[in-house]
């Protein structure tokens, strides 16, 4: 056993190595022709224990994920090949990828109309509502099928897709037997005479089953659980782009399917997305609507989300506007897709150049999140509740911004920012009156010269939470934060920051990092204290740990 | 037309997807899982062999079962009471239809249980669920060996009684932690019988009337995969025994004198069995 | 299996001959703005070279990045007839907010949404902002990764190189 691990170790070196440092790998010809590409990343950490800001001990002292991609292409057929390793996973990263080894391979087939995968592969059915497997290295997420997928072009405006296969959960495969087929049709190509159109119109739908074999599930002694063993969901959607309009509206609904994440209840699921926009040159809206009910649709009916996501089959992410200044980003909001409604709106405008203050890009954008209006009628077992379809329950997140973007001169640009929020703190396990929360956000820009540039930022966050041992949540209080990046030689940048919460509150975070890059290599190295807390990309959402030390990340593609 | 078609069969497939959604009826969400059992702590001693569970996957018009049969019944003669065995024939499958006017042997636990392990041919055995199936004519003693000569984890006992009053039979289960199990656990009880007789289909292709069936399963007395092991207040420490009573109705149609009794506990995750125990109807 | 795979994988690409730059995917589906989905085949600017910028609505370099090029794009566009191709990478979440976004800050560009990152993959994108070059045979001639400000005269500079200027 010992033996075979290191035979595996030494494998997946050579591998790597191999990869990365034969430089005639990159952007190379083979003998038997086609190409080969890929990329290369390596996040090592070293933390110490930090009582102060909770910062466990790490007894590896350093923790390392390393992954390369290897793509070949030749003509019509395309394979891949990836290689991970997780010695030991990076804090906060779901500790079953302890290890490594292949990760993801297929082999692909494409011609003009149809295509053909087998191995690992990612696919979404319309937005994802009913199916979508993809991965983000960035929060350690990747639900890939693994199995057989199709993309075939029946005629001009008519794509069909079909999936079937398990899904990846770290080192091993989900339960459930995930299946699928989706239709596309765009009338504008499929309908010669609707051609040149101004109105263009595409129309979807899709159909998902999972099959899992049947567990014992006890809702009480010598009673348990008749579970249905294949669990369907549907969706429809429908784009519509007139002009300057745009309406894109997706149904989905799915069958009776008791899980861990709905404590086993048999009501049905379904959500509504509609979102509407008008864009003009210098000038936008954009309005979206959300409803989700009971739509966690998973591989597996028992997967918990205890070490992080698993085995989503489908894709339900959060409404709000991804925000990316630090203290708006604080209280990221994750999706309930257990239920919740929402609303979110964007108005963006250049204000026209000779005008008053002419050129200045405004940003204009606000979020509401609420409950959903349910009334339990049963725990386990039972329908679990119903729900008024226009009902609203408990504020979940409300959020409202405005930025402001300016070129003073040709060397200056201004970044204003004010925005305001309303956080529930129970949506991410934490407890306590909802917080208001005040951003302020000022970022200059000083391009010195073609090479060289200077970037600072200020940020000052008051919030009436108050941070208390009992609820220890590190994010309470006010705060204020400074960061400076030099960017020099165009290569090289180095930013020094600092977040302190300087009343009511715990913690003081300094940064100081250096970077490289060249070309599409980057080397950055970076010391200092992290703040624990959610981090949230697109739906899915992982908890990080407080880390007090060093991190080096390394990356190329060739 | 080719697109036609092609059309077509998309059109089949999102059809049948659309069918494979199981619609369950409220009344129905909840099912009796087989009998829980009433647990208490335990003073009595129980001998602490480890013990091998064999499950025989098998079918009276499966021509290569016979074999196995003979294969189990010598091994069996040769370790006794450590080698338990069931043979399952799981309802549903070709193998398994019976000759006419011919008792059914067939079981829907079995056909549970087959479908869990992905069997369509027979024999196929497994040796206390440790996750390898294999036919069962070959390596056949190296496999019992092993399974034999692991340390016990628990001891268990099994006894049954009839009741007296009425036909139905009270049974009592023993449980000693031999180490601390974190894991959680579940009991499973099954009733086999012995000495049915059947045609059976024959390694030559031919038809055996009168055929000795020995060890069939006839019904998981809890819930397929058993029900959850209550270690009590000292959580499965090391040395803490527990007790279960179950009282179950046999069917009327069974042979009780030829009837046994098995019960075994298993990793309610893994479904690995820890050890078995077996016992007539007294 | 799985190694039989990487030994055939490795062993294609260890006998290399003669370096070649690598051409561009060409069997992956791009959602164009007005919901159509296009194949990644149709990327083209005729016997001109283009640029490929992978960008994400919330991803404040790339739009620093896009924002800049915006300004000068006029007289790029002038001297050499290159072409930008923005690839969104904005997922389900936000992909709505694409044309808003485009439209909004008045982007000259042509830009495409890849809802599920299929191209990013294909193309070897780690992170956003990433800045590919395409000569007119299709081929990636070079790529950069990040932006910093002044970056955009080194793509400039490439464009003129590979077109002999």
């Amino acid at each position: 056993m010992k033996n075979n691990n290191f035979r595996k170790t030494v494998w997946a070196g050579l591998l790597v190595f191999s990869f990365y440092f034969s430089p005639a790998m990159s952007q190379a010809q083979g003998v038997l022709g086609g190409h080969v590409t890929g990329n290369m990343q390596l996040d090592m950490q070293m933390s110490r224990e930090d009582s102060t800001i909770g910062a466990p001990d790490v007894p590896e002292q350093m923790l390392m994920n390393a992954r390369a991609d290897i793509l070949y292409t030749n003509g019509a057929f395309d394979a891949g090949l990836r290689f991970e390793a997780y010695t030991n996973p990076l804090l906060g990263f779901d500790k079953n990828y302890r290890g490594q080894g292949i990760a993801n391979y297929f082999v692909s087939y494409h011609n003009d109309r149809i295509s053909f995968t087998a191995g690992y592969f990612y696919e979404q059915f319309g937005n994802g509502m009913i199916l979508r497997t993809y991965e983000d290295r960035n929060i350690g997420y990747d639900n890939a099928l693994f199995g057989f997928n199709v993309h075939y072009q029946l005629m001009p405006g008519i794509m069909l897709k079909g999936v079937i296969g398990k899904q990846r959960y770290c080192w091993t495969l989900g339960n459930g037997i995930v299946r699928g087929v989706d239709a596309e049709v765009q009338l504008n190509s499929l309908i010669p005479a609707w051609a040149d159109k101004e109105l263009r119109v595409t129309l979807g739908g899709g159909v998902v089953s999972r099959y899992e074999p049947d567990t014992t599930i006890f809702s009480s002694p010598g009673y348990k659980l008749n579970l249905p063993l294949n669990v369907g969901a549907f969706s429809t959607r429908m784009d519509l782009a007139y002009r300057n309009w745009n309406l894109n509206v997706e149904y989905a609904r799915k069958g009776q399917d008791p899980s861990f994440l709905n404590n086993y209840i048999y009501r049905y699921g379904q959500a509504l997305t509609v979102n509407a926009s008008y864009a003009t040159r210098g000038f936008s809206v954009n309005l979206q609507a959300k409803r989700v009910d009971n739509m966690v649709f998973k591989s597996e009916r028992a997967a918990t989300d205890a070490n992080g996501a698993k085995l989503y089959i489908n894709y339900i992410p959060a409404i709000n506007k991804e925000h990316t200044y630090a203290f708006l980003s604080m209280y990221p909001y994750s999706t309930q897709a257990q239920g919740e409604m929402g609303l979110q709106g964007d108005i963006i405008w250049r204000l026209p150049k000779d005008g008053f203050l002419g050129g200045t890009d405004i940003h204009l954008n606000s979020s509401v999140i609420t409950a959903l209006d349910m009334k339990v009628v049963g725990g386990m077992g039972t329908e679990g509740y119903t729900s008024d379809f226009f009902g609203t329950g408990d504020l979940y997140y409300g959020d409202a911004s405005l930025e402001v973007t300016r070129k003073i001169n040709s060397q200056l640009k201004l970044t204003a920012l004010y925005g305001y929020q309303v956080v529930n703190p129970e949506i991410d396990g934490h407890s306590g009156a909802l917080h208001h929360n005040n951003v302020v956000v000022g970022d200059l820009l000083w391009k010195i010269n073609k090479k060289n540039a200077l970037r600072f930022e200020a940020e000052w966050m008051g919030s009436d939470s108050r941070y208390t041992q009992e609820v220890d949540d590190k994010r309470c209080g006010d705060w204020i934060m400074g960061l400076v990046e030099y960017n020099f030689t165009s290569r090289w940048f180095v930013s020094v920051s600092d977040q302190y919460a300087y009343h009511d509150g715990t913690g003081n975070y300094y940064n100081i990092s250096l970077g490289y890059t060249h070309n599409a290599t980057r080397i950055q190295l970076g010391y200092g204290k992290q703040r624990e807390g959610m981090i949230c990309i697109g739906g899915v959402c992982r908890q990080m740990p407080a880390l007090n030390g060093l991190t080096l990340t390394l990356s190329t593609s060739f | 037309m080719k697109k036609l078609s092609h059309l077509i069969f998309f059109g089949f497939s999102f059809i049948f997807l659309l069918a494979a959604c199981d619609k369950i009826e409220e009344n129905e969400y909840v099912v009796f899982a087989g009998a829980a059992g009433t647990w208490y702590d335990d003073s009595e001693n129980i001998d602490a062999t480890q013990r091998a569970f064999i499950e025989k996957y098998t079918g009276c018009r499966c021509k290569n079962c016979p074999t196995a049969d003979s294969v189990i019944h010598e091994t069996q003669q040769h370790y006794g009471s450590r080698l338990v065995a069931v043979a399952i024939h799981p309802k549903g499958s070709n193998y398994t239809i019976p000759y006419s006017g011919e008792p059914d042997l067939g079981s829907d636990d079995g056909k549970t249980w087959n479908d869990a392990h992905g069997f369509n041919s027979y024999p196929q055995a497994l040796i206390n669920r440790n996750g390898e199936a294999f036919v069962p004519i070959t390596n056949f003693d190296s496999r019992v060996e092993m399974a034999l000569g692991v340390t016990p984890q628990m001891g268990i006992a099994v006894s049954c009684e009839r009741n007296s009053g009425n036909d139905s039979i009270t049974i009592t289960a023993h449980l000693s932690f031999l180490t601390q199990v974190s894991a959680d656990l579940n009991l499973t009880l099954l009733i086999s019988e012995d000495g049915i007789v059947t045609t059976q289909k024959m390694p030559d292709g031919s038809d055996q009337v009168n055929y000795m069936q020995n060890h069939v399963l006839r019904d998981v007395i809890t819930d397929v995969w058993g029900t959850p092991v209550d270690k009590g207040s000292a959580n499965g420490e090391t040395g803490s025994r527990r007790m279960a009573q179950f009282t179950y109705l046999p069917d009327a149609g069974w042979n009780l004198n030829q009837c046994h009794i098995v019960a075994f506990v298993s990793n309610r995750d893994t479904k690995e069995i820890l050890n078995v125990a077996e016992c007539g109807i007294e | 299996m799985k190694k039989l795979i990487a030994t055939l994988l490795l062993s294609m690409a260890t006998c290399l001959c003669v370096a070649q730059n690598a051409k561009l995917p060409a069997n992956v589906e791009l959602k164009a703005l007005d919901g159509s989905m296009v194949s990644s085949s149709t990327l083209q600017n005729g016997d001109k070279p283009f640029i490929i910028s992978f960008w994400a609505t919330w991803c404040h370099p790339c739009n620093r990045e896009l924002n800049t090029i915006k300004d000068v794009y006029e007289e790029w566009q002038e001297e050499t007839g290159v072409k930008v191709i923005a690839i969104s990478i904005d997922d389900a979440r936000s992909a709505n907010r694409v044309k808003p976004h485009v439209d909004g800050h008045d982007w000259p560009y042509e830009v495409y949404i890849d809802e599920n990152q299929a191209f990013k993959r294909a193309m070897n994108v780690i992170n956003v902002p990433h800045t590919f070059i395409v000569n007119a045979q299709g081929e990636i001639v070079w790529q950069h990764t990040g932006y910093a400000p002044g970056d955009e005269e080194e793509v400039i500079e490439k464009v003129r190189e590979i077109m002999g200027k």
